[in-house]
């Protein structure tokens, strides 16, 4: 329907007829339309999503105990699709910003989405869904969006703005975004992201700005001098949006079926508040802040799969869907690329799910595999037990399993409080030298018994106090009196019990058909960046190095051409690489399939 | 008769030569021209006619309401920086003529005129090299060196007091051109300044309490087009002029206000400008932060200072002429300025700043910028500016000031010399959203000039 509404020639149409930006006096309209596409550069598929799940059409040994009448397990060959893009999609954005009284004015920007990767690549993603989440009515992922599965309408600002001397407030949909660190998200905490459009692989310049979801909620500031100011919101719970199931940038396998309803009822009504003061003393910017928030980005924990169809009543489990889990080598290579545990019997030991697998018969079943324990609520596994009792199950009915399966976990959004400060300074030397206005920022965030998602997926979450802070410098440096100075900026984060995606350490290093052995003394990594405009800032060329200390980078060359003030192409490359051991210790390791290029191509009115 | 000269042309070149030599910069030739405007209402009297008159300085070959072209710059060549001279002979600028303004309160707003002559021999440097008053606190209002004795003065007195007003808000509509004459860029933005210290009409004044340790507050941000919409930065300049100014910015990528860097002053803030933070009412810089004044030339001048507002436009947007569009150039009235003073500097604490040196055309009288030449490193010309101004009350229309017809700049010239690019900027009543004028209004400040501000908005 949107799509109808939307169509591509449409928006020509309306771009195309917007000449001048004056609606009235006091009102004025800005927009553009823009095509962005990306290529990938890689063979290497999202296997997260059924259309590149490494076992399709795979043979495999069966373990289980049905082997003697079923001796091998295969996946689907017919699943499989390969795709050259991996973003095809149409953008319209219309901002409309008013004054409505001197104190008083009135700001919204539209922004409309085609994706026409459904269309582009039939094989691979006809169909599929990239936008619908089912958050809000009518499988809306917010509460000021109309969605379908390959477009969306939003509404990224939709607020009123009252200012009066040095009162400022904000009533409406809006974002906030805090911190000093670009890209890494230290004190950047009132607001989850939205993940749908380009995942975080956009311009690493353009921060989050496309994904940072907004909220409605009220924010206020009040300038109590020259040099102090203090701020408050409150915000609706709005949680990270994830993209769709077999969408092109999908992060979650596609075995799982994830519940994001029922954590999300229990907090949606849920409001997030903070506070934040910033002054200046002696050169140096200072702020601190407190947030009680839910955390928009959520944890992880098996649940009952009963409201599916194909339940496994009680358990965890659904089966013939014909898209779950076929041996139990995928289930270990899967575990493993998400990070968990696959040799965790929570599911089955865990009390919501002890009498309907009991009744199954794990127990039983667990000792016919030799597992060291098979008693009730107490059923452990080694991993050639576990390897045998995943592929009885995986069997099909004719050996006496149940099939392949598809998995059912649920997504929890935990109160938490999150503290922090940040300070900054510019420093002087002498001119032309390396300190000469060079700036350093520090920037810290401490959040006591924070909750993690578990190895196991147990309905138990992992705790910790967990620490994050930054070190930034910035320097703009001339090299030739004949270009604008080159902009550096290197940065340092550090987390102490967490990834950059805020996944626990303790679920780092996982190798299929193993326990993960986790990782100590935290997670670190280190972006430098820089941008050298032309003379007339008709080009600019960035590059940028996200590495990972535990050995990975994503690198990000491009380039900006603006030839006029209508139009602008950018072109950049994703370079994603995981070096060393390949244990899934690092961010970069099931994040191949984004090496790409991609472009955008842009004409604004 | 008319032309039997009580001071000849030639006397005129050899007084201003031996009043330069003797180190005798106060405007005025026969007198200073302060003195006869505090006892005449006019500056008329302290230059002989020939100075007072483009037909008498012509002798008769031009006169008011006769426009200068390639056909007849020839005539006021002498009148002309080599660049404007160029852009009238190769590039089809034209220039109509006005005649000379004598009322300094036409010049400059009758308060910054006032506050001047009342603070007259009050400023001194400190050890620092800083404008103070004789007790050694901030300047105190209007121009601390209405006659001046060195080049420094001539900058210093400019620095402190870009707009003669204690705050402004300008709306804005900039073009840029490409080396074809056709607009590549435009952009709507607002500049907004607010003086803390040498306030002539805003209460409290002269001081802003606890500010007196800056000069000014000084914002400048975009709401056209749309990817520099919500584009803002804060400059907060410390009164200590060997300090780099504070510099803030929002960018819409951010979505929050941050702390920038500020020495990188030689550079565009937006794609297609020619002209950078540093050029900015020709001191875009603290003055300590440059050096080697120097004073080059004095002598008449043709320059913009009055009829820049176009009251006929509802937004007052501006005419234009040249090139194959007719878009180079804005339209513009000149008048015979009977003396500048034409300065030379260079960015000492900037040396990989493209510019080498500076040459500013300062009216001798008011000290007010009237064009810029900006030299590279190799000492080749670089860019070119010029600006116009008016009191905003042309008979048709007016716009006031508290008890005043409004004064203020009207259209400025950024003209790249090397590249054949020009920037266009026009001050308009009002830019889309709502912006409109203000002068010496108190709530400048909070509107524009605090990081709340910018962060509003920006969005």
């Amino acid at each position: 329907m949107i799509k109808k509404i939307l169509g591509i020639s449409t928006l020509a149409t309306l771009g195309a007829t917007l000449s001048g930006n004056s609606l009235a006096d006091n009102w004025r309209y800005t927009g553009m339309i823009r095509q962005e596409i990306a290529v990938r550069t890689t063979d290497d598929g999202n296997i997260n999503n059924q259309q590149a799940n490494p076992f399709n059409g795979q043979t495999l040994a069966n373990n289980g105990l049905g082997k003697a009448v079923v001796p091998t397990l295969t996946r689907p060959a017919n699943l499989s699709a390969d795709n050259d893009f991996n973003q095809f999609a149409t953008r319209i954005e219309l901002n409309l910003d008013g004054k409505l009284s001197e104190t008083w004015s009135a700001h919204f920007k539209v922004r409309g989405i085609i994706d026409e990767i459904g269309d582009v690549e039939k094989n691979a993603f006809k169909g599929r869904n990239t936008y619908e989440q089912p958050f809000f009515s009518s499988n809306r992922g917010a509460p000021f969006e109309i969605t379908s599965k390959s477009s969306m309408v939003d509404l990224p600002k939709a607020y009123l703005d009252y200012n009066n001397g040095p009162l400022w407030l904000r009533f409406g949909n809006q974002q906030i975004a805090w911190g000093e660190a670009l890209f890494f998200r230290v004190s950047d905490t009132v607001n989850g992201l939205d993940l749908r459009r380009h995942l975080t692989f956009g311009v690493g310049a353009e921060e989050y700005s496309d994904s940072r979801v907004p909220s409605l909620g009220i924010r206020g500031s009040y300038r109590a001098n020259e040099n102090w100011e203090i701020e408050a919101f409150t915000q609706r719970f709005q949680p990270t949006i994830l993209p769709g199931e077999n969408s092109p940038y999908n992060l979650v396998p596609s075995q799982f079926i994830v519940d994001e309803k029922t954590g999300f009822d229990d907090v949606k009504n849920k409001w997030n508040f903070g506070g934040r003061i910033s002054g200046n003393v002696g050169g140096y910017g200072l702020k601190a802040f407190a947030v009680r928030r839910y955390n928009p980005d959520g944890v992880y924990k098996w649940t009952p799969s009963n409201a599916y169809p194909g339940s496994i009543n009680g358990t965890t489990f659904v089966m013939g869907t014909g898209v779950g889990v076929y041996s139990a080598a995928e289930w270990m290579r899967y575990a493993a690329h998400s990070r968990l545990n696959g040799l965790a019997t929570t599911q089955v030991n865990e009390a919501p799910f002890i009498a309907a697998t009991t009744a199954l018969g794990v127990p039983g079943l667990a000792k016919l595999c030799n597992a060291p324990s098979y008693a009730v609520g107490n059923v452990q596994v080694d991993t050639a037990s576990m390897n045998c009792l995943l592929d009885t199950f995986f069997t099909p009915a004719a050996g006496g399993g149940v099939g392949d399966l598809r998995g059912t976990i649920r997504r929890d959004f935990p109160h938490e409080s999150v503290l922090g400060f940040s300070i900054n300074r510019v420093f002087e030397g002498e001119p032309d030298s390396l300190m000469d206005q060079l700036i350093g920022r520090f920037e810290l965030s401490y959040t006591p018994n924070k909750k993690f998602t578990e190895t196991s997926l147990s309905q138990t979450y992992i705790e910790h106090n967990e620490t994050v802070f930054a070190f930034i410098f910035e320097k703009y440096h001339k090299f030739s009196s004949d270009f604008p100075a080159t902009y550096f900026v290197a940065q340092w984060m550090h987390r102490s019990h967490s990834d950059i995606f805020g996944r626990a350490l303790e679920r780092m290093n996982a190798v299929p058909g193993y326990y993960p052995t986790g990782q100590t003394g935290g997670a670190d990594y280190f972006v430098l960046a820089f941008q050298q405009p032309s003379p007339t800032l008709e080009w600019r060329f960035d590059a940028s190095v996200l590495t990972d200390f535990h050995g990975g980078y994503l690198m990000q060359p491009g380039v900006r051409w603006k030839p006029n003030k209508a139009y602008q192409v950018d072109l950049y490359a994703n370079i994603l690489k995981s070096y060393g051991a390949q244990t899934n210790r690092n961010f970069v390791q099931g994040l191949e399939n984004a090496n790409e290029v991609f472009a955008r191509f842009t004409y604004a009115f | 008769m008319a032309y039997l000269l009580q001071f000849d042309r030639s006397y005129s070149r050899r007084t201003f030569l031996s009043n330069t030599a003797k180190g005798l910069l106060r405007a005025g030739l026969l007198c200073s021209a302060w003195s006869a405007f505090a006892r005449t209402g006019s500056t008329g009297t302290a230059y002989p006619d020939e100075l007072n008159s483009i037909e008498e300085y012509t002798r008769g070959k031009l006169k008011a309401g006769d426009v200068i072209t390639r056909d007849n710059a020839e005539v006021v060549k002498d009148l002309l920086d080599p660049v404007r001279y160029k852009q009238i002979m190769e590039m089809g600028r034209r220039l109509t003529l006005a005649p000379t303004t004598t009322d300094m309160n036409k010049l400059n707003p009758p308060e910054y005129i006032e506050a001047t002559l009342r603070n007259r021999g009050k400023a001194v440097f400190d050890a620092k090299g800083n404008v103070v008053t004789l007790e050694g606190k901030p300047w105190i209002g209007g121009s601390p060196f209405p006659e001046p004795k060195s080049a420094l003065e001539v900058f210093a007195a400019h620095t402190l007091s870009w707009g003669r007003h204690d705050s402004s808000f300008y709306p804005a509509k900039e073009y840029d051109l490409d080396e074809a004459g056709k607009i590549q860029y435009q952009y709507a933005t607002g500049w907004a300044e607010m003086a803390t210290i040498g306030r002539n009409v805003l209460e409290p004044k002269p001081y802003l309490p606890g500010q007196e340790d800056k000069v000014r507050y000084q914002s400048v941000f975009f709401v056209e087009p749309n990817d520099m919409n919500g584009v803002a930065y804060l400059n907060i300049w410390a009164y200590d002029q060997n300090q780099f100014p504070e510099l803030f910015g929002y960018l819409p990528a951010y979505k929050r206000v941050r702390r920038f860097p500020t020495n990188q002053r030689f550079e565009p803030l937006n794609p297609g400008s020619e002209l950078y933070l540093s050029d900015a009412w020709a001191a875009g810089d603290p003055f300590l932060t440059w050096g080697n004044y120097k004073i080059v030339q004095r002598g008449p001048y043709l320059a913009a200072v009055s009829g820049g507002w176009n009251s006929t436009h509802p937004n007052w947007e501006h005419k234009t002429h040249g090139g194959p569009n007719a878009a180079i150039f804005w339209d513009t009235t000149v008048e015979l300025v009977p003396e500048v003073i034409v300065v030379d500097a260079e960015p000492t604490l900037y040396p990989r700043a493209p510019v080498g040196r500076k040459r500013v055309w300062f009216d001798a009288r008011t000290l007010l910028p009237l064009a810029m030449v900006s030299y590279d490193r190799r000492g080749q010309i670089f860019r070119h500016f010029d600006g116009s101004f008016s009191v905003y009350d042309d008979g048709r229309g007016r716009v006031m000031d508290g008890k005043h017809p409004y004064w203020s700049w009207s259209t400025v010239h950024a003209y790249n010399v090397q590249t054949n690019r020009m920037t266009r900027i026009e001050q308009v009543r009002e830019i889309p959203g709502g912006y409109t004028m203000r002068v010496n209004d108190p709530g400048i400040y909070e509107k524009y000039l605090t990081l709340s501000a910018l962060q509003r908005m920006g969005g």
